[in-house]
């Protein structure tokens, strides 16, 4: 009887622990679940921006180029709009362009080729810099330098922006370091 | 005649065009008027050879050139410059990181008017040369400090990169191109077009917005000898080193207002010098010091060591129409100066007006107005020293000056036609026209009507 009884006890006391452990367990839960990452949870949509704009582009054009770009990323856990207006979005991803000083020189224009024009065909370097906003909260930044001719048909322009979102988004890039506590695992540049 | 001659090769260059333009459509891969180039993108080739490091280029330039009125005799001419380019990235082809090796060469057709009609210093083209097969630039080139410089070492134009003002390069006058004061004082023309020489450039942007750039050329493009330095160089391939001293160019400049969305340099300022180390005659005095045109003259001009001279460039944007790149009023300015005891020109000022996309749907077209002034040096003492010694009257040398009205139509974006209108003042600075006019007569101020037609496939 007695260990009948001791059984019925446990047995007894079992469901209250049970049931406090899952209440510990939600409320964790749900602490957790406020800090997780989009990548645990459904697919986030971010607004791409950019202020400044970049050789052989108009605006709309650029923003266009750089989503699909970023969607070449292969990225399952986000998705990449372009905004409406600079810096309405809560959730935003912004790119800045900025041509380095270039010393590589030119040559002879028989064609008079305009100056525009001529700059937008030379491979030039370039450093892009992408910060990362949330909720409207500045979250990280990647920055990175690359040489590229610009305009649409560039591959490397492509490939950049595409490596870029790997590094700023990626499962090793910056945003998920700060996740884990962690500097990101690949260098800014 | 002339005129009629001039419009017939007018519509031979642009039904030569329109007729090529439908040749090539047959392996059209984009509308034809929409390409950056004329040939396309060759089903591809093209671009799989650029992602490779290696980029064909090709131009050809052609134009009719007439002089109705003016210069020594009237005519009308055709010339054409075909200009093919190979660039290689060698940091795709071999792994050598920020290397590059470019070559191009010319085929020069036809002849110019300047020197068969018009007689003046100023040529009235940027591609008016003897007519011949030569090679031109041929450079490697090694980019380091990211980039912020770079070094370029083999055969090499001045023009490439010296003395160059944005605005005015439009204009089909080849002293907007090259100026006057280097073709005309510095040995065979110095490394201008047609020629380039042995040499090595430096380069390097230390900061946003500020390049430094300074080059070491062959003095004398051409070996010596009697007759035109470009029979004397025909092909472009004599490889001289050391010939006729070296030439040293150095130029500061400066971005002072760049367009925002596309980066474009719409204003700037360029400060350059140069000195050459070969000795330089002197064009009024001879060895004793007299003047070359006295009885008493042993006819051996004095020799100077060296030349030199400075020169300022100012482009700047006036007016930019709201939310475009570049279209809009520009304007330049070049002043040039070296020493009036053993140059020709002693002084060149060209300034000019640019306006691009003037008319609705014509964004990319550019109307502009130059000027420019040659002032003469010494020289211009010689011819009065002649007048008293020889008590002949003759022309006394002062200045050329040119004036051009050009409109540069983008009809595609591989496709530009010039229709081009010139006035030549004092050509030849005021000399006198060859026999058998009497040597009292100047050459009179000439008209210049042409078309140019430049293609990029």
């Amino acid at each position: 009887m007695i260990g009948l009884d001791r059984h019925q006890e446990n047995s007894r006391r079992t469901p209250a622990w049970r049931r406090s452990a899952r209440i510990v367990g939600l409320v964790l839960l749900a602490i957790l679940a406020s800090f997780t990452t989009p990548s645990a949870a459904a697919s986030v949509t971010l607004k791409v921006e950019s202020e400044e704009g970049l050789p052989g582009f108009h605006r709309v054009d650029l923003l266009r180029f750089l989503v699909t770009q970023m969607a070449a990323a292969g990225l399952a856990d986000w998705r990449f709009e372009p905004a409406d207006n600079n810096g309405s979005a809560l959730d935003r991803v912004e790119w800045g362009f900025k041509l380095n000083p270039y010393a590589g020189g030119e040559v002879r224009n028989l064609t008079h080729t305009l100056v525009y024009e001529r700059q937008y065909g030379v491979r030039r370097p370039i450093t892009i810099e992408v910060r990362l906003y949330l909720n409207g909260q500045y979250q990280t930044l990647v920055e990175k330098q690359a040489i590229i001719r610009g305009g649409p048909d560039d591959p490397e322009l492509a490939s950049v922006v595409a490596t870029v979102t790997q590094s700023l988004l990626g499962p090793t890039g910056a945003y998920r370091a700060i996740d884990v506590g962690q500097r990101p695992t690949q260098p800014a540049r | 005649m002339p005129f009629l001659r001039g419009a017939l090769s007018a519509v031979v260059i642009v039904a030569g065009a329109i007729l090529g333009s439908f040749g090539g459509a047959a392996a059209a891969d984009e509308a034809l008027f929409e390409r950056d180039r004329f040939s396309g993108d060759w089903g591809g080739v093209r671009k799989e050879g650029q992602d490779a490091g290696i980029d064909f280029g090709a131009n050809y330039v052609a134009e009719t050139l007439s002089n109705p009125s003016g210069g020594f005799k009237q005519t009308t001419i055709y010339q054409g410059l075909l200009d093919v380019s190979l660039t290689l990235d060698l940091g795709k082809l071999l792994d050598w990181p920020d290397a590059s090796f470019y070559i191009d060469g010319y085929q020069i057709s036809g002849r110019g008017l300047s020197r068969n009609g018009i007689g003046n210093l100023l040529a009235v083209s940027t591609i008016e040369a003897l007519a011949s097969t030569r090679l031109h630039d041929m450079w490697f080139q090694q980019e380091f400090l990211d980039h912020r410089a770079s070094l370029r070492v083999g055969q090499i134009a001045l023009d490439d990169e010296f003395y160059i003002s944005q605005y005015s390069a439009g204009f089909i006058n080849s002293t907007f191109g090259c100026p006057d004061i280097f073709s005309t004082d510095l040995p065979s023309g110095g490394p201008c077009y047609p020629f380039a020489t042995p040499g090595a450039r430096f380069r390097a942007a230390p900061i946003a917005n500020f390049t430094v750039s300074a080059a070491a050329f062959n003095g004398d493009p051409a070996p010596p000898g009697p007759g035109d330095p470009q029979v004397r160089n025909a092909s472009g391939t004599n490889f001289l080193i050391g010939q006729g001293g070296w030439f040293t160019i150095a130029e500061l400049a400066y971005v002072f207002d760049e367009e925002p969305v596309s980066s474009s340099h719409l204003s700037g300022i360029k400060l350059g010098g140069w000195y050459h180390t070969a000795a330089f005659a002197d064009p009024r005095r001879d060895t004793l010091g007299l003047s070359l045109a006295s009885p008493a003259s042993n006819g051996i001009p004095a020799s100077h060591s060296g030349n030199f001279g400075a020169y300022l460039i100012v482009d700047k944007m006036l007016w930019r129409r709201p939310e475009t790149a570049t279209q809009g009023l520009a304007a330049f300015l070049r002043v040039g100066g070296a020493p009036a005891d053993r140059n020709l020109i002693s002084l060149e000022v060209d300034a000019g007006l640019t306006f691009k996309g003037l008319f609705p749907n014509r964004e990319l077209d550019v109307l502009g107005a130059g000027v420019s002034y040659g002032r003469i040096g010494f020289a211009r003492r010689l011819d009065r020293d002649q007048v008293l010694f020889t008590g002949i009257d003759r022309p006394v040398r002062d200045y050329e000056a040119v004036l051009e009205l050009n409109y540069s139509a983008r009809i595609a974006p591989w496709w530009v036609l010039e229709p081009d209108l010139q006035l030549v003042f004092h050509p030849g600075g005021f000399t006198s026209a060859p026999p058998p006019a009497p040597v009292s007569q100047p050459i009179p101020n000439a008209l210049v009507l042409g078309l140019r037609s430049a293609i990029t496939f």
